[in-house]
């Protein structure tokens, strides 16, 4: 799910949708993708550890490409 | 909220704290404190991350780590965080600067290194696959040091993660006076998990 969320290849139906959704535009997360996501896992507590895995995945991606940049200036100042 | 198992609690241990908490506070529990109580293996390393980047030893002032914060919520449309964390750097920042800053950070009265910094923090969020070392020598050209830099980056990941779960989970919105009150919480307690 983190990887899906960072950009990474489709996840495994129907967790891929709502895992790719969060990582492109959280805001427009829907009723029925996370319902259906619950109802496949059976839980509440899975379907809550996919949405925080998928937030965690487009976070890190961002913490590992700004200090990535952030290294390559400091090798190489202008 | 989406997961009412997350809004009422998963067990009677946690039902009674966020019933007493709500109590004392005179306001519903935010859902943001609610996920922290729902699921500690994941609350705890989330709230230890974003209590160091945000409360931690930094050149940042804890008001400007929250307009960080909120700007990341803003480019995300997250409206809850928006709110909550304005409601923050409003304790340390005058609210017609937040306001202005929200609205167009280029133009807004700051510092010509926390706006170049904020311009970093947008690329970051938005195409954070475009980023490079230019972009990071223009931050450190505007007087920004490589430490403050990483400190900005550390609040923008944490909330690029919160904003994400917020959104999906369909945080309730607080009212402007509930956001205030939070506010006074947040920046007394912190981020502590």
């Amino acid at each position: 799910m983190a990887a899906r969320a960072a950009g990474g290849p489709p996840a495994q139906p129907p967790y891929d949708e709502l895992a790719r959704q969060i990582g492109d535009a959280a805001s427009r997360t829907t009723d029925a993708q996370v319902a259906t996501v619950r109802t496949a896992l059976g839980s509440e507590k899975a379907a809550f550890e996919v949405i925080l895995a998928a937030a965690v995945g487009a976070g890190l991606l961002r913490w590992r490409l700004a200090m990535q940049a952030l290294a390559e200036a400091n090798d190489a100042p202008a | 909220m989406r997961l009412p198992e997350v809004e009422r609690g998963a067990s009677l241990g946690n039902r009674l704290l966020i019933g007493f908490i709500s109590t004392v506070v005179r306001m519903r529990l935010p859902d943001a404190a609610r996920v922290a109580f729902y699921h500690k293996n994941f609350g705890r390393p989330l709230g230890a991350w974003t209590h160091a980047a945000m409360r931690g030893s930094s050149s940042w002032t804890i008001g400007e780590r929250e307009l960080m914060a909120a700007m990341v919520a803003k480019w995300n449309s997250c409206e809850f965080c928006v709110g909550a964390h304005s409601a923050v750097a409003a304790k340390q920042l005058a609210r017609p600067t937040i306001d202005q800053t929200l609205a167009d950070y280029r133009a807004a009265p700051i510092a010509n290194g926390f706006r170049a910094t904020l311009g970093f923090l947008e690329k970051m969020t938005l195409h954070p696959a475009d980023l490079s070392a230019d972009d990071a020598r223009t931050v450190l050209r505007a007087g920004v040091t490589s430490e403050a830099l990483t400190d900005a980056i550390a609040v923008a990941s944490a909330f690029n993660i919160v904003t994400r779960y917020a959104d999906a989970l369909d945080f309730a919105i607080p009212s402007p006076g509930e956001f205030d009150r939070a506010g006074d919480m947040l920046l007394k307690r912190g981020y502590r998990p």
